[in-house]
């Protein structure tokens, strides 16, 4: 998870530190944050001296060729960092460069990405983890492969993007992203990253817990933001009494147990440990 | 979704946005303000800068606030029928007294 970024790198909560690569670019100048090669001796050379959490992306047609090769003369054993293809490979090396590379993005088709202008800015920003760069959709499976700043990947079911209430449905065949990456669009329908981080990833709602203002942390609070997150009334737990749903959200009495516990979590749609988390 | 709001081309051009989006059903009533990579969030109930970003009214263009301000029923409006369950004005929050 990244925290934070140093001139040309990002170094993550682990400690460990990312180097960014571009090769294949035509920008004029490097964006911020990044090492651009443009020949692939100059790869050679820069790749040898750095850790295995390198980043090289790849953005033109036909640059993981020189990449190939370039690599296979330092007859390294051990994988490289991750490869991050913008433009996709020729199908036939995608073999060598899952050989060569520890992770390996893109590669295939079907995927959509942020303008690079933005993408670049995202990779070695900040919020990577907390913004998507890209992601394709399979209609056969009905699931949308989302791809974190990070590089880690969500799949996210099409049935998670209901029409809101005014009538906008998700059109899968078009997803475009946005916004430096928080804002999935699908047709006209705009998903945020917020929205789709806080269903499907618990370490992104721990986060934002312990990032809210909100001082009070027990779990009548959770209770209390959960329940209104889900629309639902303190009478709508039955046989719990709202009265005592009221004093569990006050912190009036001590956290439930059993039946109580039970019955509360069923109704919130969560198992009783995760109730706290939200 | 359009935008809620029809910004005028000078805020545009800065880069500023307002939006609705269409999945933040677990999310409090908010309407959320970007610019390029920055991102904020403001409740429609309490008006609050929503934590996390966080932010303040400082942070963003004043003829931008003076036309969310201006055009606050408009974003509620929006809100409600985007999200008929989950509505600005909360009756449960009122008959709960909390």
């Amino acid at each position: 998870m990244a925290t934070k970024t140093t001139k040309n790198s990002l170094v993550g909560t682990d400690g460990r530190t990312f180097e960014f690569i571009l090769i294949g670019g035509t920008e004029r100048t490097a964006p911020a944050g990044f090492h651009v090669c443009r020949r692939f001796s100059d790869l050679q050379t820069f790749l040898l001296g750095k850790s295995r959490d390198s980043v090289v992306v790849s953005s033109r047609p036909g640059s993981t060729e020189g990449l190939i090769r370039a690599l296979m003369e330092t007859r390294r054993a051990e994988p490289w960092g991750s490869l991050l293809t913008i433009e996709q490979p020729r199908p036939e090396s995608i073999p060598s460069l899952t050989g060569l590379f520890g992770r390996v993005i893109g590669a295939i088709g079907g995927y959509q990405w942020l303008p690079r202008k933005e993408l670049f800015a995202v990779l070695s920003g900040e919020e990577a983890t907390d913004r998507f760069i890209g992601g394709a959709a399979d209609s056969t499976s009905q699931t949308l492969t989302l791809v974190r700043g990070d590089l880690s990947q969500l799949v996210i079911p099409f049935a998670f993007f209901s029409p809101s209430g005014d009538g906008e449905e998700a059109d899968f065949s078009k997803p475009s992203f946005a916004d430096y990456g928080y804002t999935v669009a699908l047709g006209e329908y705009e998903a945020s990253a917020d929205g789709i981080l806080y269903e499907f990833d618990a370490a992104y709602r721990r986060k934002l817990k312990k990032a809210r203002i909100e001082s009070d942390q027990s779990f009548g609070a959770s209770l209390r933001r959960l329940r209104l997150q889900r629309g639902l009334k303190r009478s709508d737990f039955a046989p719990v009494a709202s009265k005592t749903i009221a004093r569990i959200e006050r912190s009036e009495v001590d956290k439930p147990r059993g039946d109580t516990l039970e019955t509360i979590a069923r109704q919130l749609g969560v198992s009783s440990e995760q109730i706290e988390s939200y | 979704m359009p935008d809620p709001l029809e910004l005028p081309k000078k805020l545009r051009v800065k880069g500023w946005k307002v939006k609705l989006h269409d999945n933040e059903r677990l999310e409090p009533p908010h309407v959320t303000i970007i610019r390029r990579e920055k991102v904020w969030r403001i409740g429609l109930r309490d008006k609050d800068f929503m934590v996390p970003p966080g932010g303040h009214w400082r942070d963003i263009d004043p003829d931008l606030r003076a036309i969310i301000e201006d055009h606050w029923e408009t974003l509620c409006d929006a809100w409600d029928r985007k999200y008929p369950t989950n509505p600005v004005l909360s009756e449960e929050d009122e008959d709960d007294g909390d």
